[in-house]
């Protein structure tokens, strides 16, 4: 750790600094940042190692075989003067360096119990029965001031094998009851779905959103695992090993999250916003105490009975308005004190793109923080002032274009966008219960939401209508427009579904010479109100250049379409509904009928 | 933001991934201001009811209600909101269409504006569900004209029209040929006809069923399959349920003219579909109704006579 910091203070880049000891750069990061190892001091320039960047395990794998061939060739010119073979002791690929500084780190691991700084360390089976106590989480000191460092070398995935983390979430639910969860984090590369072991029991994760998985509440004392920390590990097909860790802790704070509902673990508190603090009970006074000097009104304490895990104290409703500096050492309390950075804060609204909102329903802007003095808010390019919900409110930022807010150097962006205004049916179920499709193409009616459409089968501009049970046929205004309904013959129904391609006018009962007419009726489909437009047409719609065989259907149904109503009429049947008006546009019918039927003849 | 915040979501986008939507459920926060009851997970019974997560109850609520379709149904996408649509039924002298599918503010302001002078219009908040919309005409032609005037789709009579699109629960085309899981790990239990709640069973009696209902279970996968003399269907478990049942001739369904409700015990809730038409008859989510001693109904109001009569038909029971 002292010749890690004394790198540090070299001016070393964290990335090469990392690789030289083999750890993870985030580690050594927090060794920058003071959050870890605060008291140890740095190394004396003497016993630190050559400045990065360091070769690639590619390089040193050659120089060693290189180092090899020359070994042999000195042995053989050795031999050849009588002296004996000279032997070393090439160091084992990605080891070396890396080992010379391990005695300097296991002496601090004593110094620093329950961090093990060789935790993104894949899982072997040594290291499995050994278990390692769980990494406990290390709160925030005061920061440095920043370095810049040197660009980053890219380093291929396999050498990396570091642990993401799992958060903490709480629902508030029903009666001021309230639900704990963790909440592991999800990278690109881990599939949607993934068995853990969590203390050798397996568990499933399950994908929430790109960047997260499903909340789990494991079994076991859920105050221990927060207290103590967890980690839980997985195998990928490819054999790369995935870890995720909790690291224990006495406090957590939650807060608000842009992409998760109810109280996500942050780092630490910020200014103005609303916060959960759970802690052990015998941090509660502390914690008390801190939360009264950021200026936080009275929160409500919530225990056991609301579903804080026993030996465990929430805090609701924390709302930081202070800005304290954090002590210099690290002190878990700090988590408490909020900074005084300013940040633009875009919640709310309805999101439809990574950075765009639905027209009507754009993101509060909120500042966080603390302005520095002089600093303007501008929206839009207008100087802005929060109101006193501490929203910015400008004339026409909620209107469709692109929109920025800046104050000071920080600035963020969005645009207004419309939706989508124009949706179309499709084939949601054919044939179907709805969780399956059948298979193949099948010549019945499709569903999708409330709407019956008619098969892709079916003739073009066909469209579905209902009929009752006793009606067979549908007629259309112009002769050769009829069609069959289709009669459920699986169930006992009362109604049945046709698919004309015409707009429907009456419907027929099947055989209509011997339907029973004291039950049969002709029924009227059409609209009364517009019975002129009903009116029937004298002449077949004219087929273009049709085959034979398209010619003879056509005159087969124009025969048809005349029949019926000419059966009808034969009969007698009554009609449905029987107003006169009715009446008088099927005396047409039957006119035009026995017209056009005395033409086929 | 509540749930019809979602469904503005899903309109403004059209159509989705599962994990898009989970997203939105998560990022709208409607957790916090719906007022949920956890919904009673299909295939449990009311004594032990597990609490579905949130975004699966919006999720076969609006697929129920028709506002969107998911999976098998979504064209390719994990989910796909359905196009603005009147599903018009008649109740007594007049004529009631329930809004569905997507919606936008504009699309809302024009039907606000048209239903003035041609009906009555009226927001019902459902639990888990964007508020129903519904609205009252004298006649068929009045909600045709204010369909034609929103720029929405009608589908008159649509609870029959959908029902009479249906195959019954017997019907080779709702199952599908399937092999009985192997290995000793699976935990395999069989529907019960007598109790309606899922018993513990083994693979010996699968294979022996005349007609029965097996869930088959291992870790998070599960299968339900209909085992008829040894040959081994894949199927809804609640269609299912119903074709068991039907095989021992036993009726569940009840329904109460008078009052127009149609009850089933909860744990037999009917396939989505037949639902989906039982709840366009009124917009109305079925009301869980709670018995101390048996298990808890599932009430669907306003069921005119003959939908009833032809959901009991594709169930193969005998409601009247």
């Amino acid at each position: 750790v002292s010749i890690a910091k004394a790198m540090l203070a070299r001016g070393d880049c964290t990335s090469d600094i990392a690789f030289w000891f083999g750890l993870d750069e985030e580690e050594i990061e927090q060794l920058a940042n003071g959050s870890i190892f605060a008291q140890v001091p740095a190394a004396a320039i003497e016993h630190l190692p050559p400045p990065g960047p360091y070769p690639a395990i590619r390089e040193v794998s050659s120089a060693v075989a290189a180092l090899e061939k020359a070994l042999d060739g000195l042995n053989a010119a050795r031999s050849l003067v009588g002296l004996p073979p000279q032997t070393f002791a090439l160091p084992a690929l990605g080891m070396g360096a890396r080992d010379a500084e391990q005695n300097v780190i296991s002496e601090r691991e004593v110094e620093k119990p329950g961090l093990d700084p060789r935790s993104t360390k894949k899982p072997n089976a040594e290291s499995q029965e050994a278990k390692p106590a769980h990494p406990k989480y290390q709160p925030p000191g005061q920061k440095p001031a920043q370095k810049v460092s040197a660009p980053r070398p890219e380093r291929p995935d396999q050498e990396r094998d570091r642990a993401s983390p799992i958060h903490v979430r709480l629902l508030m639910e029903r009666g001021g009851f309230c639900r704990l969860t963790l909440l592991p984090k999800r990278t690109p590369e881990m599939p949607a779905g993934i068995e853990v072991l969590v203390d050798d029991a397996p568990w499933f994760l399950s994908q929430l959103q790109e960047e997260w998985f499903e909340d789990v509440q494991p079994p076991g004392d859920l105050g221990n695992l927060l207290r103590d920390g967890t980690a839980w590990t997985a195998v990928l097909p490819n054999g790369q090993n995935l870890r995720w860790v909790l690291s224990g802790r006495e406090i957590y704070v939650l807060g608000h999250h842009s992409d998760l509902a109810g109280f996500v673990s942050i780092a630490k508190v910020l200014l103005g916003e609303p916060h959960v603090v759970l802690c052990t009970a015998d941090r509660f006074p502390d914690v008390k105490r801190v939360v009264s000097e950021n200026g936080s009104p009275e929160p409500v304490i919530l225990r056991s009975e609301s579903g804080i895990p026993a030996g465990w104290v929430g805090l609701q409703g924390v709302i930081p308005r202070v800005a304290i500096s954090s002590a210099v050492e690290s002190d878990i309390l700090n988590v408490l004190r909020p900074d005084a950075d300013c940040q633009i804060i875009l919640e709310g609204g309805i999101r439809i793109g990574r950075s765009s909102w639905l027209l009507g329903h754009p993101p509060k802007i909120r500042l966080l923080g603390e302005r520095a003095s002089g600093d303007i808010v501008l929206v839009d390019g207008k100087e802005v002032q929060p109101d006193s919900g501490g929203c910015l409110v400008t004339d026409g930022c909620d209107s469709i274009g692109q929109h920025s807010v800046s104050c000071g150097n920080v600035s963020r962006s969005y645009s207004i966008e419309d939706g989508l205004d124009h949706w179309e049916p499709w084939d949601a179920y054919c044939w179907s219960m709805g969780d399956f499709n059948s298979n193949g193409k099948i010549n019945r009616p499709t569903i999708c939401g409330p709407l019956v459409r008619a098969p892709s089968l079916a003739r073009s501009g066909s469209h579905v209508i209902l009929l009752p049970s006793s009606a067979q046929f549908v007629l259309g205004a112009t002769p050769g427009e009829i069609v069959g309904s289709d009669r459920r013959g699986d169930i006992a129904a009362r109604s049945g579904i046709a698919l004309p391609w015409f707009n429907p006018v009456w419907a027929t009962p099947a055989d209509i010479l011997h339907s029973d007419k004291r039950r049969a009726r002709l029924f009227f489909l059409g609209n009364i109100s517009l019975l002129q437009t009903l009116q029937p047409r004298q002449q077949a719609i004219a087929l273009f250049n049709p085959s034979p065989r398209t010619r003879r259907e056509h005159t087969n149904r124009i025969a048809a379409w005349c029949s019926a109503i000419l059966d009808v009429g034969r009969k007698g049947l009554q009609i449905e509904p029987p107003a006169p008006e009715v009446a008088a546009l099927w005396q047409a019918y039957k006119r035009c009928a026995k017209s056009i039927w005395r033409r086929l003849r | 933001v509540t749930a019809n915040g979602l469904l503005l979501w899903m309109s403004a986008r059209g159509h989705g991934s599962w994990a898009q939507f989970r997203a939105a459920v998560e990022e709208l926060h409607i957790a916090e201001t719906e007022d949920i009851t956890p919904a009673s997970e299909e295939e449990e019974s009311s004594a032990s009811q597990r609490s579905l997560p949130l975004y699966q109850a919006l999720r076969l609520n609006l697929q129920r209600c028709g506002h969107a379709e998911f999976f098998a149904g979504a064209n390719g996408a994990d989910w796909r909101v359905t196009p603005p649509s009147l599903s018009a039924i008649q109740r007594g002298s007049n004529w009631l269409a329930v809004v569905t599918g997507a919606r936008s503010d504009a699309l809302l302001r024009r039907l606000h504006n048209i239903v003035g002078s041609l009906g009555a219009i009226e927001t019902i908040p459902l639990e888990a569900c964007p508020d129903q919309i519904r609205i009252i005409g004298v006649d068929a032609a009045a909600l045709s004209a204010v369909a034609d005037q929103a720029g929405m789709l009608l589908q008159s009579n649509a609870p029959l029209a959908i029902l009479t699109s249906l195959p019954p629960v017997d019907h080779e085309a709702v199952r599908k040929p399937h092999e009985l899981p192997f290995g000793n790990d699976w935990r395999i239990e069989r529907f019960s006809t007598l109790t309606l709640s899922w018993t513990v069973s083994t693979r010996d009696a699968a294979l022996a069923a005349a007609a029965g209902l097996f869930r088959f279970s291992l870790a998070y996968r599960s299968h339900v399959l209909l085992c008829l003399r040894g040959a081994t269907y894949q199927i809804p478990a609640q269609v299912g349920k119903y074709y068991v049942l039907s095989h021992r001739r036993k009726n569940i369904i009840s329904y109460d003219a008078s009052s127009q409700s149609f009850s089933v015990p909860a744990s037999c809730r009917p396939p989505f579909l037949v639902e989906r038409a039982l709840i366009l008859c009124s917009g109305l989510l079925p009301y869980y109704e709670p018995r101390p001693s048996a298990m808890g109904m599932l009430r669907y109001s306003e069921i005119p006579e003959p939908v009833a009569r032809l959901a009991s038909e594709i169930l193969r029971q005998r409601a009247l």
